[in-house]
């Protein structure tokens, strides 16, 4: 069982992340949270344990492409499993996320299948 | 971010009338398990008494500026953030709980209207949520809006430009 990290600046959206994880019955042993990217990246550094991140892209403090590239940049993250979930859904912004280096795109409004699907392969 | 070349004039009234309901109709019926419905014969009377409207606004940069808004009498926005949070009526939510509700509803509006309406015609971003509880529902003068009944309450959402007189409303 993992740890999974939750990055977005809405409260009511991380915790309806977590319920549907539940529902999805996606196998995590703990769900961190954070508000902002500088705060996930905080969160990502301090805690080596986080096999999984679902980030946001529109935020304050620092937004999820830049928080994405960030994390690409820590040799030790390179292959961390990142999904976006996000309002945005342009076919542009999908392609800037992947570009960074995103495994999997959600777009919100979204329903517990979608999560199931979007991870999928990517957590153990 | 990427930036592109500045968005075309902007889409016209009935695109964004079908923009705003269709975006409220996907968080409706796929977070919320319902349909829109319009507000019942009294929420009217009901809103126009309210003491407090919850509401989110989130601004629209391209071609033009403009603002999305999302306004929730009491009842309204309880049963919004009862049905995101996927809890039971009788439980007990803070103001601040059932405004960051509000305010991620409000979030989701506006992207989908984005992805339908705008990102096809070039570059536009959307700010995040500016969330506030109001002692009454402002003068909307909304070019675009959508009522909605929700919770024996009423929901409102709107896209207004700024600068711009002319309105166009759907119910």
């Amino acid at each position: 069982m993992k740890k999974m990290l939750i990055i977005d600046d809405s409260a009511t959206m991380r915790k309806i992340i977590m319920r549907v994880l539940r529902q999805a019955e996606i196998p995590v042993s703990d769900i961190l949270e954070a508000g902002n990217g500088k705060e996930g990246l905080q969160r990502l550094v301090a805690d080596p344990d986080i096999a999984m991140v679902l980030s946001d892209i529109n935020m304050p403090e620092m937004n999820g492409i830049d928080f994405l590239k960030a994390v690409r940049t820590r040799r030790d993250k390179v292959s961390l499993p990142v999904v976006m979930i996000t309002t945005e859904g342009g076919d542009a912004m999908i392609q800037t996320a992947m570009d960074s280096g995103a495994n999997g795109y959600v777009t919100k409004p979204f329903t517990p299948e979608s999560i199931r699907t979007a991870l999928e392969g990517l957590i153990g | 971010m990427a930036e592109s070349a500045p968005g075309s004039a902007g889409p016209d009234a009935s695109a964004l009338d079908a923009g705003l309901r269709e975006s409220l109709e996907g968080i409706f019926t796929t977070m919320l398990a319902r349909e829109v419905s319009p507000p019942d014969a009294s929420a009217g009377d009901r809103a126009a008494a309210a003491a407090r409207w919850f509401v989110a606004r989130i601004e629209l940069h391209g071609d033009r500026d403009g603002v999305v808004s999302l306004r929730c009498d009491p009842g309204a926005a309880r049963a919004l953030a009862i049905a995101l949070l996927m809890m039971d009526e009788a439980d007990t939510l803070a103001d601040e709980e059932v405004l960051d509700a509000v305010g991620e509803c409000a979030n989701m509006l506006a992207g989908g209207l984005k992805t339908r309406v705008f990102d096809p015609l070039g570059y536009w971003i959307i700010g995040t949520p500016a969330c506030a509880v109001e002692a009454a529902l402002p003068d909307s003068k909304a070019h675009h809006a959508v009522d909605c009944g929700l919770g024996g309450g009423l929901l409102t959402v709107d896209l207004s430009w700024a600068a711009e007189t002319r309105t166009a409303a759907v119910h």
